[in-house]
Protein backbone atom coordinates (compact mmCIF):
# COMPACT_ATOMS: atom_id res chain seq x y z
CA UNK A 1 0.00 0.00 0.00
CA UNK A 2 2.86 2.36 0.93
CA UNK A 3 4.52 1.55 -2.76
CA UNK A 4 1.14 2.47 -4.46
CA UNK A 5 0.54 5.73 -2.45
CA UNK A 6 4.40 6.73 -3.03
CA UNK A 7 3.68 6.33 -6.69
CA UNK A 8 0.57 8.57 -6.96
CA UNK A 9 2.62 11.68 -5.11
CA UNK A 10 5.53 10.91 -7.68
CA UNK A 11 2.89 10.52 -10.29
CA UNK A 12 1.26 13.80 -9.07
CA UNK A 13 4.75 16.10 -8.98
CA UNK A 14 6.03 14.75 -12.05
CA UNK A 15 2.83 15.12 -13.93
CA UNK A 16 3.11 19.04 -12.84
CA UNK A 17 6.68 19.02 -13.75
CA UNK A 18 6.23 18.17 -17.16
CA UNK A 19 3.60 20.94 -17.36
CA UNK A 20 5.95 23.44 -15.96
CA UNK A 21 8.55 22.42 -18.36
CA UNK A 22 6.42 22.01 -21.65
CA UNK A 23 6.90 24.19 -24.71
CA UNK A 24 3.38 25.06 -25.12
CA UNK A 25 2.03 23.83 -21.45
CA UNK A 26 -1.41 25.83 -22.57
CA UNK A 27 -2.43 23.63 -25.31
CA UNK A 28 -1.52 20.19 -22.83
CA UNK A 29 -3.65 17.70 -22.32
CA UNK A 30 -1.31 15.28 -20.02
CA UNK A 31 -2.25 11.99 -19.60
CA UNK A 32 -0.07 8.98 -17.84
CA UNK A 33 0.69 7.33 -20.85
CA UNK A 34 0.60 10.71 -23.15
CA UNK A 35 3.81 10.45 -25.69
CA UNK A 36 5.65 13.43 -23.94
CA UNK A 37 8.64 13.41 -26.95
CA UNK A 38 6.60 11.97 -29.98
CA UNK A 39 3.43 14.23 -29.41
CA UNK A 40 5.76 17.16 -28.89
CA UNK A 41 5.21 17.79 -24.79
CA UNK A 42 8.72 18.36 -24.46
CA UNK A 43 11.79 18.79 -26.70
CA UNK A 44 15.39 17.24 -25.83
CA UNK A 45 16.27 20.58 -23.55
CA UNK A 46 13.40 20.61 -21.88
CA UNK A 47 13.07 16.60 -21.20
CA UNK A 48 16.66 16.70 -20.08
CA UNK A 49 15.81 19.79 -17.58
CA UNK A 50 13.32 17.40 -16.04
CA UNK A 51 16.73 15.82 -14.90
CA UNK A 52 17.41 18.56 -12.86
CA UNK A 53 13.84 18.99 -11.35
CA UNK A 54 13.40 15.15 -10.59
CA UNK A 55 16.73 15.87 -8.82
CA UNK A 56 15.15 18.58 -7.19
CA UNK A 57 11.88 17.96 -5.90
CA UNK A 58 11.91 13.97 -5.75
CA UNK A 59 15.87 13.64 -4.08
CA UNK A 60 16.49 11.32 -7.08
CA UNK A 61 19.04 11.59 -9.31
CA UNK A 62 18.79 9.84 -12.18
CA UNK A 63 21.98 8.19 -13.79
CA UNK A 64 23.38 9.16 -17.10
CA UNK A 65 22.49 5.61 -18.51
CA UNK A 66 18.68 5.93 -18.11
CA UNK A 67 18.56 9.95 -19.84
CA UNK A 68 17.30 8.30 -22.95
CA UNK A 69 13.98 8.23 -24.81
CA UNK A 70 12.73 5.41 -22.95
CA UNK A 71 12.97 6.85 -19.55
CA UNK A 72 11.35 9.88 -20.92
CA UNK A 73 8.69 9.10 -22.94
CA UNK A 74 5.94 9.11 -20.40
CA UNK A 75 4.26 10.30 -16.95
CA UNK A 76 4.25 6.44 -16.21
CA UNK A 77 7.78 5.92 -17.35
CA UNK A 78 9.37 8.43 -15.53
CA UNK A 79 7.56 7.08 -12.55
CA UNK A 80 9.32 4.09 -12.99
CA UNK A 81 12.74 5.56 -13.37
CA UNK A 82 12.32 7.39 -10.09
CA UNK A 83 10.94 4.82 -8.20
CA UNK A 84 14.11 2.25 -9.36
CA UNK A 85 16.61 5.34 -8.44
CA UNK A 86 14.68 6.64 -5.12
CA UNK A 87 17.34 7.60 -2.71
CA UNK A 88 20.24 8.39 -5.63
CA UNK A 89 21.95 11.25 -5.35
CA UNK A 90 24.67 12.66 -7.51
CA UNK A 91 28.08 13.13 -6.31
CA UNK A 92 28.10 17.00 -4.88
CA UNK B 1 25.65 30.17 -53.41
CA UNK B 2 26.32 34.07 -52.85
CA UNK B 3 27.51 36.35 -55.43
CA UNK B 4 29.57 38.49 -53.08
CA UNK B 5 33.29 38.11 -52.71
CA UNK B 6 34.46 36.77 -49.23
CA UNK B 7 37.71 36.87 -47.72
CA UNK B 8 37.90 34.76 -45.21
CA UNK B 9 41.11 35.10 -42.47
CA UNK B 10 42.30 34.35 -39.39
CA UNK B 11 45.05 34.19 -36.85
CA UNK B 12 46.17 32.85 -33.55
CA UNK B 13 45.66 35.57 -30.49
CA UNK B 14 44.75 34.86 -26.89
CA UNK B 15 44.59 31.71 -25.45
CA UNK B 16 46.80 30.53 -28.41
CA UNK B 17 43.60 29.21 -30.70
CA UNK B 18 42.42 30.68 -34.26
CA UNK B 19 40.18 33.45 -34.65
CA UNK B 20 38.75 33.46 -38.08
CA UNK B 21 36.59 35.82 -39.42
CA UNK B 22 35.24 36.81 -42.94
CA UNK B 23 35.18 39.89 -44.45
CA UNK B 24 32.87 41.13 -47.51
CA UNK B 25 31.70 44.21 -49.09
CA UNK B 26 32.64 47.27 -49.27
CA UNK B 27 31.93 50.87 -47.67
CA UNK B 28 32.14 51.64 -43.71
CA UNK B 29 32.66 48.57 -41.80
CA UNK B 30 30.18 47.10 -39.91
CA UNK B 31 30.20 43.62 -37.77
CA UNK B 32 27.90 40.96 -37.69
CA UNK B 33 27.86 39.26 -33.73
CA UNK B 34 26.69 36.12 -33.53
CA UNK B 35 24.85 34.13 -31.04
CA UNK B 36 26.69 31.65 -28.98
CA UNK B 37 26.64 28.49 -30.49
CA UNK B 38 25.27 29.05 -34.30
CA UNK B 39 26.87 28.43 -37.23
CA UNK B 40 28.38 31.64 -39.17
CA UNK B 41 26.54 30.66 -41.91
CA UNK B 42 23.69 31.87 -40.01
CA UNK B 43 24.83 35.45 -41.37
CA UNK B 44 25.31 34.85 -44.92
CA UNK B 45 21.76 36.03 -46.62
CA UNK B 46 22.42 38.95 -44.23
CA UNK B 47 25.62 39.62 -44.68
CA UNK B 48 25.50 39.43 -48.66
CA UNK B 49 22.38 42.17 -48.86
CA UNK B 50 24.64 44.54 -46.44
CA UNK B 51 27.80 43.96 -48.36
CA UNK B 52 26.02 46.61 -51.21
CA UNK B 53 26.22 49.29 -48.98
CA UNK B 54 28.87 47.84 -45.80
CA UNK B 55 31.90 46.21 -45.76
CA UNK B 56 30.46 43.65 -43.80
CA UNK B 57 32.58 41.55 -40.97
CA UNK B 58 31.68 38.24 -39.16
CA UNK B 59 33.19 36.15 -36.94
CA UNK B 60 33.91 32.81 -35.31
CA UNK B 61 32.36 33.22 -31.86
CA UNK B 62 35.35 30.91 -30.27
CA UNK B 63 34.97 29.27 -27.03
CA UNK B 64 33.18 25.63 -28.51
CA UNK B 65 35.69 24.02 -30.38
CA UNK B 66 38.41 21.55 -28.71
CA UNK B 67 40.71 23.97 -28.61
CA UNK B 68 39.35 25.49 -25.88
CA UNK B 69 38.53 22.44 -23.57
CA UNK B 70 39.44 23.59 -20.01
CA UNK B 71 39.28 27.33 -20.77
CA UNK B 72 36.51 29.55 -20.81
CA UNK B 73 35.63 32.03 -23.01
CA UNK B 74 33.47 34.93 -21.28
CA UNK B 75 31.50 37.81 -22.41
CA UNK B 76 34.30 39.96 -22.00
CA UNK B 77 36.44 37.81 -24.25
CA UNK B 78 34.28 37.73 -27.33
CA UNK B 79 34.67 41.78 -26.39
CA UNK B 80 38.41 41.27 -26.76
CA UNK B 81 37.99 38.67 -29.95
CA UNK B 82 36.02 41.87 -31.65
CA UNK B 83 38.50 44.29 -30.80
CA UNK B 84 41.53 42.31 -32.21
CA UNK B 85 39.74 41.98 -35.50
CA UNK B 86 38.92 45.52 -36.27
CA UNK B 87 42.81 45.89 -35.05
CA UNK B 88 44.01 43.46 -37.38
CA UNK B 89 41.53 44.91 -40.38
CA UNK B 90 42.80 48.27 -39.77
CA UNK B 91 39.45 49.83 -38.89
CA UNK B 92 39.66 52.39 -36.37
CA UNK B 93 35.77 52.19 -35.94
CA UNK B 94 32.96 50.64 -36.68
CA UNK B 95 29.19 50.03 -36.80
CA UNK B 96 28.37 46.56 -34.38
CA UNK B 97 24.75 44.46 -35.20
CA UNK B 98 24.73 41.77 -32.20
CA UNK B 99 22.31 39.35 -32.34
CA UNK B 100 20.25 37.64 -29.69
CA UNK B 101 23.36 36.65 -27.48
CA UNK B 102 25.81 38.73 -29.39
CA UNK B 103 23.81 41.96 -28.24
CA UNK B 104 25.78 41.41 -25.09
CA UNK B 105 28.44 41.53 -26.23
CA UNK B 106 27.67 44.54 -28.83
CA UNK B 107 26.45 46.51 -25.45
CA UNK B 108 29.90 45.57 -23.94
CA UNK B 109 32.13 46.45 -26.70
CA UNK B 110 30.38 50.21 -27.08
CA UNK B 111 30.91 50.43 -23.10
CA UNK B 112 33.78 49.33 -22.47
CA UNK B 113 35.68 50.30 -26.07
CA UNK B 114 33.66 53.36 -26.89
CA UNK B 115 36.44 54.82 -29.17
CA UNK B 116 36.07 51.31 -31.54
CA UNK B 117 31.95 51.69 -32.15
CA UNK B 118 30.33 54.46 -33.90
CA UNK B 119 26.69 53.02 -33.80
CA UNK B 120 24.84 49.89 -32.90
CA UNK B 121 21.79 47.68 -33.45
CA UNK B 122 20.58 45.16 -31.19
CA UNK B 123 18.39 42.18 -32.90
CA UNK B 124 16.28 40.35 -30.84
CA UNK B 125 18.77 41.05 -27.99
CA UNK B 126 18.84 38.48 -25.03
CA UNK B 127 20.13 40.76 -22.50
CA UNK B 128 18.44 39.27 -19.10
CA UNK B 129 18.50 39.88 -16.23
CA UNK B 130 16.62 42.85 -15.95
CA UNK B 131 15.70 42.71 -12.37
CA UNK B 132 12.65 42.51 -10.99
CA UNK B 133 9.49 42.42 -12.95
CA UNK B 134 11.25 40.58 -15.79
CA UNK B 135 10.66 37.24 -14.97
CA UNK B 136 7.70 36.31 -16.84
CA UNK B 137 9.66 37.40 -19.64
CA UNK B 138 11.55 33.90 -19.38
CA UNK B 139 10.41 31.69 -22.28
CA UNK B 140 9.90 28.12 -22.05
CA UNK B 141 13.36 27.78 -24.12
CA UNK B 142 15.20 29.89 -22.33
CA UNK B 143 14.32 28.75 -19.01
CA UNK B 144 15.07 24.93 -19.52
CA UNK B 145 18.34 25.51 -21.69
CA UNK B 146 19.63 27.68 -18.40
CA UNK B 147 18.37 24.57 -16.13
CA UNK B 148 20.24 22.40 -18.47
CA UNK B 149 23.61 24.39 -18.44
CA UNK B 150 23.36 24.11 -14.82
CA UNK B 151 23.01 20.31 -14.80
CA UNK B 152 25.85 20.03 -16.77
CA UNK B 153 28.04 21.93 -14.33
CA UNK B 154 26.81 20.66 -11.60
CA UNK B 155 26.85 16.82 -13.54
CA UNK B 156 29.47 16.99 -16.41
CA UNK B 157 29.28 12.77 -16.79
CA UNK B 158 25.68 13.22 -18.04
CA UNK B 159 26.77 15.32 -20.99
CA UNK B 160 27.45 12.09 -23.33
CA UNK B 161 24.10 11.22 -22.33
CA UNK B 162 22.60 14.83 -23.99
CA UNK B 163 24.04 14.14 -26.97
CA UNK B 164 22.65 10.76 -27.27
CA UNK B 165 19.67 11.95 -26.17
CA UNK B 166 19.10 14.54 -28.74
CA UNK B 167 20.29 12.03 -31.42
CA UNK B 168 17.54 9.70 -29.94
CA UNK B 169 14.81 12.76 -30.30
CA UNK B 170 15.97 13.10 -33.90
CA UNK B 171 15.04 9.88 -34.79
CA UNK B 172 11.49 9.50 -33.07
CA UNK B 173 10.26 12.87 -34.24
CA UNK B 174 12.20 13.65 -37.39
CA UNK B 175 13.76 17.00 -36.12
CA UNK B 176 16.38 17.65 -34.09
CA UNK B 177 18.01 20.01 -31.07
CA UNK B 178 17.40 22.75 -28.81
CA UNK B 179 14.40 24.94 -30.54
CA UNK B 180 12.43 22.03 -31.90
CA UNK B 181 9.15 23.94 -31.69
CA UNK B 182 10.28 27.01 -32.72
CA UNK B 183 12.86 26.43 -35.54
CA UNK B 184 12.68 25.92 -38.69
CA UNK B 185 14.64 22.71 -40.46
CA UNK B 186 16.23 25.25 -42.39
CA UNK B 187 17.26 27.18 -39.11
CA UNK B 188 17.43 23.87 -36.99
CA UNK B 189 20.60 23.10 -39.08
CA UNK B 190 22.74 25.94 -37.84
CA UNK B 191 22.40 25.81 -34.33
CA UNK B 192 23.18 22.34 -33.49
CA UNK B 193 27.27 23.19 -32.84
CA UNK B 194 27.33 22.81 -29.18
CA UNK B 195 25.06 19.33 -29.28
CA UNK B 196 27.04 16.79 -31.17
CA UNK B 197 29.94 16.31 -28.51
CA UNK B 198 29.79 16.39 -25.08
CA UNK B 199 32.88 18.50 -24.76
CA UNK B 200 30.94 21.39 -26.88
CA UNK B 201 27.71 20.43 -24.11
CA UNK B 202 30.17 21.09 -21.27
CA UNK B 203 31.38 24.01 -22.67
CA UNK B 204 28.61 25.58 -24.49
CA UNK B 205 27.03 25.20 -20.37
CA UNK B 206 30.18 27.68 -19.04
CA UNK B 207 29.70 29.77 -21.83
CA UNK B 208 25.48 30.00 -21.26
CA UNK B 209 26.14 30.59 -17.44
CA UNK B 210 28.28 33.14 -17.73
CA UNK B 211 26.24 34.42 -20.35
CA UNK B 212 22.96 35.16 -18.18
CA UNK B 213 25.35 36.35 -15.31
CA UNK B 214 27.16 38.79 -17.21
CA UNK B 215 24.60 41.83 -16.16
CA UNK B 216 24.65 45.14 -18.59
CA UNK B 217 22.19 46.82 -17.40
CA UNK B 218 24.58 49.45 -15.90
CA UNK B 219 26.33 49.69 -19.30
CA UNK B 220 22.64 49.89 -21.25
CA UNK B 221 22.09 53.14 -18.55
CA UNK B 222 25.44 54.59 -19.69
CA UNK B 223 25.73 53.98 -23.32
CA UNK B 224 26.77 57.15 -25.74
CA UNK B 225 26.24 55.24 -29.04
CA UNK B 226 23.39 55.65 -31.31
CA UNK B 227 21.56 52.32 -30.66
CA UNK B 228 19.12 51.02 -32.69
CA UNK B 229 17.09 48.13 -31.24
CA UNK B 230 14.84 45.30 -33.39
CA UNK B 231 12.09 43.54 -31.41
CA UNK B 232 10.39 40.60 -33.22
CA UNK B 233 6.75 40.22 -32.28
CA UNK B 234 6.71 36.34 -32.86
CA UNK B 235 10.20 35.44 -31.37
CA UNK B 236 9.22 32.97 -28.81
CA UNK B 237 13.07 31.89 -27.83
CA UNK B 238 13.85 35.41 -26.78
CA UNK B 239 10.93 37.44 -25.69
CA UNK B 240 10.12 40.70 -27.85
CA UNK B 241 9.58 42.90 -24.16
CA UNK B 242 13.11 41.98 -23.56
CA UNK B 243 14.17 44.22 -26.57
CA UNK B 244 11.82 46.82 -25.97
CA UNK B 245 12.94 46.92 -21.75
CA UNK B 246 16.43 47.28 -23.27
CA UNK B 247 15.46 50.58 -25.45
CA UNK B 248 14.21 51.83 -22.72
CA UNK B 249 17.04 51.89 -20.75
CA UNK B 250 19.56 53.31 -23.70
CA UNK B 251 19.34 56.91 -23.84
CA UNK B 252 17.87 58.11 -27.03
CA UNK B 253 17.94 54.36 -28.50
CA UNK B 254 15.20 53.85 -31.34
CA UNK B 255 12.53 51.00 -31.28
CA UNK B 256 11.70 49.00 -34.43
CA UNK B 257 8.98 46.29 -34.17
CA UNK B 258 8.55 43.53 -36.52
CA UNK B 259 4.89 42.26 -36.22
CA UNK B 260 5.61 39.46 -38.52
CA UNK B 261 9.25 38.55 -37.57
CA UNK B 262 10.88 35.52 -35.45
CA UNK B 263 13.78 35.29 -33.70
CA UNK B 264 15.58 34.06 -36.27
CA UNK B 265 14.86 37.09 -39.02
CA UNK B 266 17.92 37.99 -39.73
CA UNK B 267 18.06 34.87 -42.14
CA UNK B 268 14.14 33.89 -41.97
CA UNK B 269 13.59 37.90 -42.91
CA UNK B 270 16.61 39.18 -44.56
CA UNK B 271 14.86 41.95 -46.54
CA UNK B 272 13.52 43.49 -43.83
CA UNK B 273 16.26 42.98 -41.22
CA UNK B 274 19.01 44.61 -43.85
CA UNK B 275 17.04 47.76 -44.63
CA UNK B 276 16.09 48.58 -41.39
CA UNK B 277 19.92 48.43 -40.34
CA UNK B 278 20.65 50.42 -43.81
CA UNK B 279 18.08 52.98 -42.74
CA UNK B 280 19.40 53.81 -39.45
CA UNK B 281 23.53 53.32 -40.12
CA UNK B 282 23.76 55.03 -43.13
CA UNK B 283 21.88 58.36 -42.26
CA UNK B 284 24.23 58.38 -38.75
CA UNK B 285 27.07 61.23 -39.69
CA UNK B 286 30.62 60.14 -39.02
CA UNK B 287 31.48 60.98 -35.70
CA UNK B 288 27.57 59.74 -34.56
CA UNK B 289 27.43 60.82 -30.70
CA UNK B 290 23.54 60.15 -29.06
CA UNK B 291 21.18 63.22 -29.19
CA UNK B 292 22.51 64.11 -32.71
CA UNK B 293 19.90 61.59 -34.64
CA UNK B 294 17.25 63.62 -36.05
Amino acid sequence: VRGAHMNDDVTKVLRELVISRAAFPGQLQLTDDTDLLGEGVLDSIGMLSLVDDIETHLDCAIPAQDLNATTFRSVRSLVAAVVKHAGVRSAP
Amino acid sequence: VTSVDRLESSFVCRFGCPLRYVVSGSGRPLVLINAYGVSDDFWTPLADELARSFTVITWNIRGLDDAFDGREMRVADHVDDLVEILDRCGFERADVVGWCSGAKIAIAAASLHPEYVRAQTLLCPNVMPLGDGFETCVTPLQRNLLTVAKLVARRPELAPSIVDSIRDLEAIRGTDGAELEVASPQVKALIMQPFVSSAGVRRYAAMLLDYYQYDVRPMMAALSVPTLVVAARQDRIVDPRIAIEAARRIRDARLAVMDESDHHCPLTDTARIASAIRAFHCQLPERAIVGAIE
